[in-house]
């Protein structure tokens, strides 16, 4: 009843890394889709004329500053603004008096709570703010406020914040109901397994460390509010002030900006919320812009977390069975109960399968999704119970991952049990898909296209593999100390999400034959103002310079998710392609009637912003002829031309993953613990790729942030308040481009999305579970000893018993 | 809040102790500003006086003279890392500059600066107490001289006062030949020491180790010197020295450290790398003496 996609190769892949354009050109025919142009603000990035919300300023504003929790927790129990509010240059104060009592909730329940509520949920939770003439002044305010508290008993450790008796940190309790994948029977799966082995892991918190920090800068006139913020959710973001203020949305605008970085830091965030509530009572547009500190230690970060259990396998390699218990720490505001399913799914081939997540509170800073949220984590737990279980059948660890690793076809059970189906099983949520869309719509529940086989294969072969892998645990060369070895490890993670609404953009043609998109995603370093562009201007048949993308305007772009979940490309990009596709087909519908002879629109095409008959460029006009010819027709209908998508995208969670096999080589220095990677070679399987240089960087800049998180990066929290002590970037590590190795190579995988726009899926999370998971068993295969992260030279030393 | 502080130029390095001993603890010496504004920024250090000196001229040159290699006080950290081919300690210390901070603050940074900083994990200090260096500082009355294992107080902390270090000096004994070798734990490309160690060896005519400096930082509030590794090495030929005797150098050094456990690092893990770092100094300094490792 679904449709049946053939599963074509994709030619565009097939192209020499590094050389794009003309190759490309020759082979599929795209114009714009698949080369490596230039992102569209590289002169503004590197001449520093780009405007971050740092950088924003608007006329009569004045400057914030957050007064943060000092406890871990506590309740105000009185709060005296008065000396703050004498100084001179004060405008005002925010406390949580002036505050709506609503909860507001950020996307994917990376926060759920109030503005402000006079509890503090962990040291540097956001209690009160001033607006002053100065950021001196205000911060000089906030330190005249004063406050009485009420010390709340506080639980830092997440299995401790589960007992009944714990610290309740907020009124839904500390602990969310589990989220639960099953399949087939587990203790089936045990008696079909020769060989079982167990885990218990403890994942330290990775911090965004998001290089260029983040403002907000709120401007009310009369009722209506406008926020400026670097966010990669503008219409979330504005659905997050609705929902703290309620006011109509149609009130609210957010002009969302570039971020320096983000990685799932700058969605919405309660500073922003701040802003907009202490704008409105100073009745002066604020700006607050975060410290590097706060950005650090007052915001959010990756979740702690801990994998328990069991993968069995049999003799030959095939799993059985996959029992997994695993707890994720959502801090004071996190709310989430579901990272890391994607494992789930890309090892699917595990007959039986029992998966539970439970997500708790405690009072730490609160946690939210970063890049690959579970992927590195439960993810990693996952990859090295199938590294230990190919080492106890002596298989290949490229061989294990493409005999266990799901292909098109197979079935995806991640969202299986998802409340936001609305639905109580699958078989009802499938029958209430309506019966227009399930000719067109592809399988739900399973895989539609791409796998990690072929980039294992290929890149398997390019990285000289087979002869650089010396077998489990055996180092590939020993020089003294140095020990050298390869490793590959693979992840998956969906292609956007679609849970809180289907994903819209919206297209106008102007009368010049340029076009505008308009939708609503984030610009944090990962060119979508050039790759949605790159998508319209191939459908629309126009250069890539016709066309120009407002991302963050949420007065103007419809409602997405924005950029998270690797939802980018694949959904929004699929928006943008189709909305181009509505206006092109009322463009050509015009110019065949007024301009062809009232032939078939179905006869026209446009090559280079000329509409012409397929097959010839005679007679051709322009876009803006036939725009200009109805446009001085006064009896004439419209001056310029809007597009939308015509049809809901099918539910991607249902069907769409991206891949990521990478391979490494490292060297240890088993006397000091200190890793050195010295050769990389990242595969990435995003269906079509819309722009190799854009994608490269972010497949690189996906390995690199997994490779902090495997060797350096986490916080550290103090054992008695839960304060982070190393909220700044000497002690908390980020790799650098120069610690990851110069020669590092990209090499994009063949498949092609039927659904995706020109047959690109998402891309940007499975980069960095790979990464993780390479690097660690190229450690264990120098050092014969399995590491928890982050492996740093002092871990490494004490898990070779030499401290 | 940070403090406000008035901002005054000398024009001679004499005027700048002068405003120094006017303005006591209230005033600051601006170098490279590098450590110091963070300080600032963060509100550790709280002055009234910011004293200027990186417009005194004859601080910012390095002299090498038969007896002695001079480094003024506000060479910068670039400075040095260029002036590699001038001697071969000096491209030691070239080579310990290209681990400092990042290639934009050591345009910044000097010499100078980063010794009165006097961080316990500094990456100058060791080979410059291992080379028996001398901190030149300038007084209102002329120059007095302090050997820079005498330098450091506490974390932070000199015996400079109120007056100015203004150069370091590296003596060059007569008749034999010196060398310097440093090796530090660190995490990512940039990033200060975890733990560190520098030795340096000098040998005579006969082959024969005549003296010995041996470093170690970041296991102490102050760098400090082990001087039982140090009378280990001393006497014995560059050619004699065994792996089995590196090993028991850096032993008998990381018995001299004290080392804390905090955020970096553990107590255990700094101790242990103070013996691996030891005997990897040690055997570059012979390898560069042209010995061998029996």
């Amino acid at each position: 009843m679904y449709k049946e996609f053939e599963f074509k190769s994709n030619d565009l892949a097939k192209a020499v890394p590094g050389v794009y354009g003309d190759v490309q050109d020759q082979v599929n025919g795209m114009k714009v889709v698949g080369h490596g142009f230039p992102v569209k603000d590289a002169v503004e990035k590197v001449t520093g004329s780009l405007k971050y919300a740092v950088d924003m300023t608007v006329q009569n504003m004045v400057h914030g500053k957050i007064l943060r929790c000092p406890h871990a927790h506590a309740r105000i129990t009185k709060i005296d603004t008065s000396k703050a509010e004498a100084l001179a240059g004060v405008i005002g104060v925010l406390t949580h008096h002036d505050v709506p009592q609503n909860d507001w909730e950020a996307a994917w329940f990376n926060y759920r709570g109030k503005v402000l509520d006079g509890v503090g949920r962990f040291v540097g939770d956001d209690l009160a703010a001033v607006a002053a003439v100065s950021e001196e002044v205000a911060q000089r305010a906030i330190e005249l406020i004063d406050v009485e508290y009420e010390i709340l008993a506080a639980v830092f450790d997440f299995e401790e914040a589960r007992s009944p008796d714990a610290p309740q940190i907020r009124v839904e309790g500390n602990e969310r109901d589990p989220y639960i994948v099953e399949w087939g029977d587990t203790s089936e799966g045990m008696a079909l397994a020769d060989h079982t082995v167990e885990c218990d892991i403890f994942y330290h918190s990775q911090q965004y460390a998001s290089i260029g920090r983040n403002a907000a800068i709120a401007e009310w006139m009369g009722d209506k509010v406008t926020l400026w913020t670097s966010s990669q959710t503008p219409t979330e973001t504005r659905d997050g002030i609705h929902e703290a203020l309620g006011i109509p949305l149609s009130k609210i605008r957010v002009m969302a900006l570039p971020a320096g970085s983000s990685f799932g830091q700058w969605w919405s965030n309660n500073f922003m919320m701040i802003a907009v509530l202490l704008a409105k009572k100073v009745r002066r547009p604020v700006k607050i812009e975060l410290d590097n500190e706060e950005c650090m230690s007052a915001v959010k970060r990756r979740h702690l977390e801990k994998t328990r259990g069991l993968m069995g396998c049999t003799a030959d390699g095939q799993l059985t069975v996959a029992k997994i218990d695993h707890l994720i720490d959502n801090g004071g505001y996190g709310f989430k109960d579901d990272v890391g399913f994607f494992c789930v799914d890309m090892w699917g081939k595990a007959l039986h399968g029992h998966y539970a997540i439970h997500g708790i509170n405690t009072n730490l800073l609160t946690a939210g999704c970063m890049r690959g949220v579970g992927d590195c984590t439960l993810g990693a737990s996952v990859e090295r119970m199938c590294n230990q279980l190919a080492e106890k059948v002596d298989m290949d660890p490229v061989e294990f991952r493409i005999k266990n690793q799901i292909k098109p076809g197979d079935e995806l059970r991640m969202q299986h049990s998802r409340d936001n189906m609305h639905h109580d099983s699958v078989e009802e949520y499938l029958a209430a898909i309506p019966e227009e869309y399930r000719d067109e719509w592809p399988k739900p529940f399973h895989l539609l296209s791409g796998s990690t086989e072929e980039i294992l294969r290929r890149g398997a072969k390019s990285f000289r593999w087979a002869e650089r892998w010396n077998g489990w645990g055996k180092p590939s060369s020993v020089d003294g100390p140095r020990h050298r070895a390869v490793g590959v490890g693979t992840g998956a993670h969906v292609c956007g999400v679609e849970f809180e609404g289907n994903a819209s953009a919206m297209v106008r043609l102007n009368p010049d034959g340029s076009l505008k998109v308009h939708c609503s995603v984030g610009r944090q370093g990962q060119g979508s103002e050039t790759t949605q562009a790159q998508v319209a201007a191939e459908e629309m048949g126009l250069s890539l310079s016709m066309v120009e993308v407002e991302t963050g305007d949420t007065d103007s772009c419809p409602w997405s998710h924005g950029s998270l979940a690797s939802n980018t490309m694949f959904r929004v990009g699929w928006a943008t392609r189709e909305a181009t596709r509505d206006a092109k087909r009322q463009l050509l519908e015009i110019a065949a009637r007024d301009m062809f002879d009232n032939s078939d629109p179905a006869d026209l095409a446009i090559t280079d912003g000329q509409v012409h008959i397929k097959g010839s460029m005679s007679d051709s006009v322009s876009i803006s002829e036939v725009l200009n010819m109805i446009r001085s027709d006064t009896l004439g209908q419209t001056s310029s031309i809007t597009g939308r998508p015509a049809v809901p995208m099918p539910p991607s969670t249902t069907f769409a993953r991206h891949f990521g096999a990478q391979f490494v080589e490292v060297e240890v220095d088993v006397d000091t613990g200190k890793i050195v990677l010295l050769d990389y070679l990242a595969c990435q399987d995003s269906g079509t790729v819309i722009n190799p240089q854009v994608l490269k960087n972010q497949v690189i800049g996906g390995a690199i942030c997994g490779a902090g998180f495997a060797i350096y990066e986490h916080l550290v929290f103090d054992k008695e308040t839960g304060a982070i002590k190393n909220a700044n970037l000497l002690d908390y590590k980020l790799l650098r481009a120069a610690d990851f190795p110069h020669k590092a190579e990209v090499l994009f995988g063949d498949s092609y999305d039927p659904v995706g726009p020109f047959g690109a899926r998402g891309a940007g999370e499975a980069p960095i579970a790979a990464s993780i998971s390479a690097i660690s068993q190229a450690v264990y295969n120098a050092i014969g000893v399995w590491v928890d992260l982050p492996m740093t030279p002092e871990r490494l030393i004490r898990a070779l018993g030499k401290v | 809040m940070q403090s406000h502080f008035e901002y005054l130029r000398p024009s001679s390095t004499k005027e700048a102790v002068q405003m120094k001993i006017e303005f006591g603890q209230r005033a600051k010496y601006w170098a490279g500003g590098t450590d110091m504004t963070l300080r600032w920024r963060r509100e550790i250090d709280r002055f009234s006086h910011c004293i200027d000196i990186t417009y005194l001229t004859g601080l910012d040159n390095i002299e090498v003279e038969e007896d002695c290699i001079r480094i003024g006080a506000l060479v910068s950290l670039s400075a040095l890392e260029r002036a590699d081919q001038r001697h071969h300690l000096l491209k030691t210390l070239s080579d310990v500059t290209k681990l400092m901070c990042t290639p934009q603050t050591r345009t910044l940074a000097t010499v100078g600066g980063n010794l009165s900083n006097a961080s316990p994990a500094a990456d100058l200090t060791p080979p410059f107490i291992a080379m028996d260096a001398l901190a030149e500082i300038t007084t209102e009355d002329g120059i007095r001289t302090v050997p820079m294992d005498q330098f450091f107080e506490g974390v932070n902390r000199t015996v400079v006062g109120d007056d100015l270090l203004s150069a370091i000096e590296i003596p060059l004994p007569e008749s034999q030949h010196k060398v310097v070798k440093y090796h530090r734990i660190d995490r990512t490309i940039v990033d200060i020491a975890l733990v560190n160690a520098s030795t340096s060896l000098s040998a005579d005519r006969s082959r024969t180790i005549t003296r010995a400096g041996v470093a170690l930082g970041a296991v102490a509030p102050i760098v400090i010197r082990s001087p039982a590794a140090e009378r280990f090495l001393e006497g014995k030929s560059i050619d004699s020295v065994s792996e089995s005797e590196l090993e028991k150098v850096g032993e008998i050094a990381s018995e001299d450290a004290k080392p804390i456990s905090d955020v970096r690092a553990s107590a255990d893990y700094r101790r242990a790398m103070i013996k691996v770092m030891t005997a990897r100094c040690i055997k570059d300094c012979i390898d560069e003496l042209g010995g061998t490792i029996s």
